[in-house]
């Protein structure tokens, strides 16, 4: 078993079907085995994009229409574990997740909205943090506010999260 | 990676719904129970020996649909969350949560929270008062018994307030209209 089919065990499907609201669910994934063995597993890069792939892919096979699509818990796990990792494809991910608006998926598709804009925000805290240890001092101090002013927006659009989070 | 799913799939369906003082609230019908669903209800049903079924496992409505709208659909909040619609609905309906020396009394309600976060998990509706303990034997004083519907694809049934299907202590609160 791999640490995507882990987030499709009936163990963490039996606790989140009973989980009325997503703002709840989302701090209950956060802290599951399951979910963390999932960010662990994309940080030291054993988890990649293709493997991402294909397990919606495999997920996908047991839709049905007009019945609960079985993945949903799961596809709720996989956006809490990599909301606020970096990288084009987890951006891709959460948006398409939160723009399939089917009855099918009632859980997943608002947990991944809530995500990405958690993502962002946390994105954009994070760019302007790394922008405050890398600025220059100003050379001429008449010319201080010229450089606040100007420099700091500047150098956080050449960061890869700060265009992410815009 | 999801077209496929939204071809096929079914588009939400809403129903006008409001509070008491006209607010929206977002509501969207819920889909049929699948079969891990099923066996996942069944499961709890035998965890759980003291439930007692009301209702097999159906779709159409969750927790907050059952108690807020009638069995008529799902309320899941909209995409700022539904931990601040449950508030807005409690707040514009007339609730208020129920002191320490009131006895809850049926009809009121039961909100389940996360511990420490205070965020809500659950609501159920106080069904009846009994003299029954968790364990099934004569309480020592009246004992809520809720009739809940666990989740959107489960059935509903009627149990202890304490007996929960999560495998942590839930805060608790009870919550009514009456003045």
């Amino acid at each position: 078993m791999t640490v995507l089919d882990e987030l499709n065990s009936d163990d963490l499907a039996e606790t989140c079907l009973a989980v009325g609201t997503s703002d709840a669910l989302i701090v209950i994934l956060k802290r599951r085995a399951e979910v963390l063995s999932v960010r662990s597993a994309w940080k030291s890069g054993s988890l990649q994009e293709a493997d991402v792939r294909d397990f919606v892919s495999t997920l996908s096979a047991s839709f049905i229409r007009g019945r609960r699509f079985p993945g949903d818990v799961a596809l709720c796990g996989l956006a809490v574990a990599l909301a606020s990792l970096p990288g084009d494809f987890i951006y891709s991910f959460l948006n398409e997740l939160g723009s399939t608006h089917t009855i099918e998926l009632p859980m997943s598709p608002r947990v991944a909205v809530m995500m990405l804009r958690e993502r962002n925000r946390l994105l954009t805290e994070t760019t302007a943090k790394r922008y405050c240890l890398r600025a220059p001092m100003p050379r001429h101090p008449g010319k201080a506010r010229e450089a606040s002013a100007t420099t700091v927006p500047r150098v956080g659009y050449t960061s890869t999260h700060f265009r992410l989070a815009a | 990676m999801f077209e496929e799913l939204r071809l096929l799939g079914t588009p939400r369906v809403s129903i006008e719904l409001q509070t008491t003082m006209g607010s929206d609230i977002p509501n969207s019908q819920a889909p049929g129970p699948d079969s891990r669903s099923l066996n996942l209800f069944n499961k709890l049903l035998r965890d759980h020996p003291r439930w007692r079924e009301r209702k097999p496992a159906c779709g159409g409505y969750n927790c907050a649909g059952h108690v807020w709208a009638s069995r008529r659909t799902a309320i899941y909040g909209d995409d700022e969350g539904d931990d601040e619609l449950w508030k807005l609905v409690l707040r514009e309906d007339g609730y208020r949560m129920l002191k320490a020396d009131e006895e809850p009394r049926s009809g009121d309600l039961v909100i389940y929270y996360v511990p420490a976060f205070r965020l809500a998990l659950h609501v159920g509706m106080v069904s009846n008062i009994e003299h029954l303990s968790l364990t099934g034997s004569p309480a020592a004083g009246p004992i809520p018994w809720i009739l809940s519907k666990w989740s959107d694809s489960y059935g509903e049934v009627l149990h202890h307030f304490k007996d929960v299907p999560w495998t942590f202590d839930p805060d608790i609160s009870f919550w009514t209209d009456r003045p």
